[in-house]
């Protein structure tokens, strides 16, 4: 079992689109060593929170937050709370893969490079090459690695993502159903290193598939118009639900 | 005068057979399914059996009937004493053209005078005889036309065919138009090069275009200093200005402003796409030439002119503002979202994910769109007839006056002057590089625009 | 490794430099467009300063002359009217008429198809003084057509601007769902009057706006018309499309080359006139779109 420690604290948050209220009285912890899954019907509301976490609902135009999220104690929406250093200490893999248009070294070179993380072209090769094997990604790509990152399969490019994420040595990454554009053999390999990483990160994924959640999971969070109805581990969810609502999406009775 | 007479009389006889046509069909009618299409069709059949043949030999005539004109009077005991010399033969006869027509007006050649009455009769007789063909035609067609007024006539089907045909005429006038483009700078052209060879007008340096045929011609039209001009001014000192300013507004735009700002700001910057190109030129020469020229004095220049290359490009620059503005703006706006949100996720400023990931993505785009400005730019001609001055040099200093080609085709092409001097020639000549240069510029920026459109569907 | 390098005091200062960037940067896109749009004021403002004392009732209603007190704009005007006349009545009903049947009748992937729709494109960017060679050669020095002639000027404009009919025109077809002819076509309508009857009258408005934004464009402009020689001294308005005209864009460059001061003030104020003519245009243009656009 892997060193659990708290990172985001997430207490009574709410979102709002102009006067919509997307999400209501959300609370939630991550944590390091611990793959959280926020599964629920579409519209829910989890992409939605998922985006908050980051402040990547920022670009969003009349989106506001309410309430508290802190990471490791400090509140991500102060005044004093910078995006960039949020952003780059909480890093995000989307729904579709998309690589910069650039050659695979430079996709997981930009980070570092934005963030002046390497102090030379050595310290450089060596942030790519570990986070493309942390990525799993590494044996395929080493002998061409200036080819442009988006040659590679639909499988590899979200690899390449999660890389290019890892790359800037994030505390947290939120994953946005990153499995939804990729075939069953790509999501399994998708789904072994999120297993590797949980050991050094704190994963936040959302998936529309329950399997998906209940295999890679240990906290899992049931979203349903816009609230928690339910969050605990995940086993408890899926085997021994408290709420009548939880059981009902999990039998399939609705979703 | 006729001409509209014969139209309205064809045209009133058109309406009349379609109602005939379809007070008929209304009487064949006799129940559902008894005519294969309702009486307005058969009407609108009639009316193109009467209107379309007429009108067709009455243009049939129109284009003959100058000849036989012609013909007619040279027969006429009264042009017996015209001078045998084609010339003058000619400008006696156009001349009494004119007269009989406009009886008021004074004779230059007396003989036009004599002349005048004989070509009057003549032409309106010949006149009357297209008028009566045309009428006949019209009756002609007219009763063919109310013939084919029958129950099982597809009356629909076959105005529906001439409705097609018309719609494919219209379109070809695209071809029609680039052809009648194509041909004509080419013939002129080709006029040109019998007495200036193509190397000596591409390559030559010193530009005096004069009139007169003598095998020395080839010296004086030497057309570099007017592209090097074209391009300083279009290609370099526009885009210097056009270039920054349109790309970081659209950057502006797109990334940075508000919505309100936004709504706005672009019509604002449009509006300097919709002001005419002959205002810019006014100003250019009004205020920004001696704006220049006096920064140019300041600057040290001795005898600076007013009329410089610097003050018709930056105009020429702040005109292309909103073209390059827009077409970045398209580029930027087709990068795809996650893009954006991938750089923005990692940390990057916006200005990073700008400058590394939008504009690199954007580029091919963004090229193409600086491609059409350049094209627009060397094809822009008020700017520089009013600004940018007559002098043919080859100069690298913006305060210098310079002319470019759209200049020199006004140039040589304005005033009356002989049609086939090699100065008028030499204008086609100009066209046809200009037309090449542009249509090469646009073909293979839609190409890129397309190609880059493509890659991100 | 719980990441703590954020606080280094060398990684906030390169976050504060980076911040102060993206600042500049922000700074940068405003001044750009900022100086675009005082070089606008600036324009507009010089007209208006010099041109506005001009503008009366006799300036309007006045021809050119010889005298600055006494030149007016309406014969210009007049020319004007009559030359987009001609460009209207030649470039509506073709440039419609084209777009209709590339849209929606010609035989998809054949050779002439695609030379037309190449066409279309190219003479929509080929420059205007091309247009005016076109009218030189071939109206003026192989047709015979009166030379100075609204009818000349008209025709080869009306050439310029169909192009930008047939696009809008086309697009604005487009824009009209498939599901309106599949309407027509199932009550018994043949594909003719399913496009006449039903997808034309929806496409007008969208037509209408690219026809007004054309015959802007063409009222502007000069440089063709330079080459027919539309540049006649008209002391009386035009009596009709074959007398010689002049039109506002070229009375303003005649004026501007005319070495008497005082035509300073006719210069600019006929500018004025032809900018709110085209304002006005332009804006009938929006309202129409705002008014008519219909989300399907």
């Amino acid at each position: 079992m892997t060193e659990q420690k708290l990172k985001i604290a997430a207490r009574n948050v709410n979102v709002f689109y102009g006067a919509k209220q997307a999400i209501n009285d959300v609370s939630i912890d991550i944590s390091t060593g611990v793959v959280t899954a926020f599964i629920g019907p579409s519209g829910c509301g989890k992409s939605t929170f998922l985006r908050t976490l980051n402040r990547m609902n920022d670009t969003i135009a009349g989106c506001r937050v309410e309430g508290q999220i802190a990471l490791d104690g400090q509140d991500i929406y102060a005044s004093g709370m910078d995006v960039v250093e949020l952003r780059a200490r909480v890093g995000m893999v989307f729904q579709k893969p998309n690589p910069f248009p650039k050659s695979i070294y430079e996709n997981v070179a930009y980070g570092p490079r934005i963030h002046g993380l390497a102090g030379n072209k050595a310290d450089m090769d060596a942030i790519v090459e570990k986070s493309l094997r942390r990525a799993g990604l590494w044996d395929e790509v080493k002998d061409r690695l200036a080819e442009s990152g988006t040659a590679l399969s639909g499988g590899q490019q979200q690899r390449l993502c999660i890389a290019r994420a890892i790359a800037v040595s994030p505390e947290v990454i939120l994953m946005d159903e990153p499995c939804s554009a990729l075939d069953p053999i790509a999501t399994a390999r998708i789904e072994e290193l999120i297993d590797d990483l949980k050991e050094r990160y704190a994963i936040v994924i959302v998936t529309h598939s329950m399997q998906q959640a209940a295999r890679v999971s240990q906290r899992t969070a049931f979203f349903h118009l816009g609230t928690v109805v339910e969050y605990g581990v995940t086993e408890d969810i899926f085997t021994n639900p408290r709420e009548e609502r939880t059981k009902d999406y999990i039998t399939g009775r609705y979703g | 005068m006729i001409s509209q007479f014969v139209l309205l009389v064809v045209l009133g006889l058109g309406v009349a057979g379609w109602f005939a046509a379809r007070a008929k069909a209304q009487a064949l009618y006799t129940g559902r399914g008894s005519l294969a299409a309702v009486p307005s069709y058969h009407g609108w059949h009639m009316l193109l059996w009467i209107v379309v043949p007429a009108v067709l030999v009455w243009a049939v005539w129109g284009g003959i009937s100058p000849g036989l004109v012609r013909g007619a009077i040279l027969a006429d005991p009264a042009a017996a004493q015209l001078p045998a010399f084609d010339m003058e033969r000619d400008a006696i006869l156009a001349e009494a053209s004119q007269l009989a027509r406009n009886p008021d007006a004074a004779a230059f050649n007396p003989m036009a005078q004599q002349l005048a009455e004989v070509v009057r009769g003549i032409e309106t007789r010949f006149a009357m005889i297209g008028a009566a063909l045309a009428a006949l035609t019209a009756f002609a067609g007219g009763a063919f036309g109310y013939t084919r007024v029958k129950a099982g006539f597809p009356a629909r089907t076959r105005v529906e065919r001439a409705t097609l045909m018309t719609l494919l005429v219209a379109s070809l006038i695209a071809i029609l138009t680039t052809a009648g483009i194509v041909i004509s700078l080419v013939y002129e052209t080709g006029l040109f090069f019998r007495h200036v060879s193509p190397i000596d007008f591409l390559t030559g340096t010193h530009w005096a275009p004069r009139t007169g045929f003598d095998a020395e011609l080839g010296k004086d039209f030497g057309a570099v200093p007017l592209f090097w001009g074209t391009l300083f001014i279009g290609a370099v000192i526009a885009m210097i200005v056009a270039i920054p300013l349109g790309l970081m507004s659209a950057v502006f735009l797109t990334q940075y402003a508000s919505a309100t700002m936004r709504k706005w700001l672009k019509p604002a910057l449009e509006i300097l796409a919709g002001i005419p190109t002959v205002v810019y030129g006014y100003f250019a020469a009004l205020t920004v030439a001696p704006l220049v020229r006096d920064f140019a004095a300041a600057m040290g220049a001795e005898n600076p002119s007013t009329e410089s290359a610097l003050a018709a490009g930056v105009v020429m620059g702040v005109m292309i503002i909103p073209f390059v503005s827009s077409m970045a703006d398209d580029s930027i706006a087709a990068v795809p979202q996650a893009m954006r949100d991938g750089s923005l996720a990692m940390g990057a400023t916006k200005s990073e994910t700008i400058k590394r990931v939008l504009l690199p993505a954007a580029l091919p785009g963004i090229v193409a769109g600086v491609m059409l400005a350049v094209s627009r730019a060397i094809g822009e001609t008020m700017i520089v007839v009013m600004a940018a001055g007559a002098a043919a040099r080859l100069s690298a200093n913006p305060f210098d006056s310079m002319t470019t080609v759209t200049f020199q085709i006004v140039q040589l092409l304005t005033g009356d002057q002989e049609f086939d001097s090699p100065k008028t020639l030499s204008a086609f000549a100009l066209g046809l590089v200009l037309f090449v240069v542009t249509l090469a510029l646009n073909i293979v920026a839609l190409r890129v625009v397309k190609k880059y459109r493509e890659a991100y569907d | 490794m719980i990441n703590s390098s954020w606080q280094a005091p060398e990684m906030q200062r390169r976050l504060a430099r980076r911040h102060a960037a993206e600042r500049r940067f922000k700074a940068l896109g405003l001044v750009a467009i900022a100086t675009s749009l005082l070089f606008l004021a600036f324009l507009l403002f010089t007209m208006l300063r010099q041109g506005l004392g001009g503008i009366d009732w006799a300036f309007l209603t006045g021809s050119d002359s010889t005298d600055a007190t006494v030149a007016g704009v309406w014969g210009a005007a007049k020319g004007s009217i009559l030359t987009m006349g001609v460009t209207l009545a030649l470039s509506f009903p073709l440039g419609v008429l084209a777009a209709v049947y590339l849209e929606e009748f010609a035989p998809k992937g054949r050779r002439w198809v695609e030379w037309v729709e190449v066409s279309i494109n190219n003479l929509a960017a080929v420059p205007s003084i091309i247009f005016g060679l076109l009218g030189l050669a071939v109206f003026i020095n192989v047709m015979h057509l009166p030379r100075s002639s609204p009818l000349v000027g008209g025709m080869t404009l009306a050439l310029m601007t169909m192009p930008v009919i047939v696009i809008s025109g086309r697009n604005a077809i487009k824009a009209v769902p498939p599901s309106i002819r599949d309407a027509a076509l199932a009550v018994g309508a043949s594909p003719v009057q399913a496009v006449f009857h039903h997808v034309l009258p929806l496409a007008l408005p969208g037509i209408l706006t690219g026809t007004i934004i054309g015959m802007a464009r063409a009222l502007g402009e000069t440089a063709p018309l330079l080459m027919i020689g539309m540049r006649a001294f008209v002391a009386t308005p035009p009596g009709g499309i074959t007398d010689p005209a002049s039109v506002m864009p070229m009375q303003i460059f005649l004026w501007s080359d005319e070495i008497d001061q005082a035509f300073v003030q006719n210069t600019s104020a006929a500018i004025i006139v032809l900018l709110v003519l085209l304002m006005a245009m332009n804006g009938l243009a929006i309202y129409l779109r705002n008014k008519f656009e219909t989300r399907w």
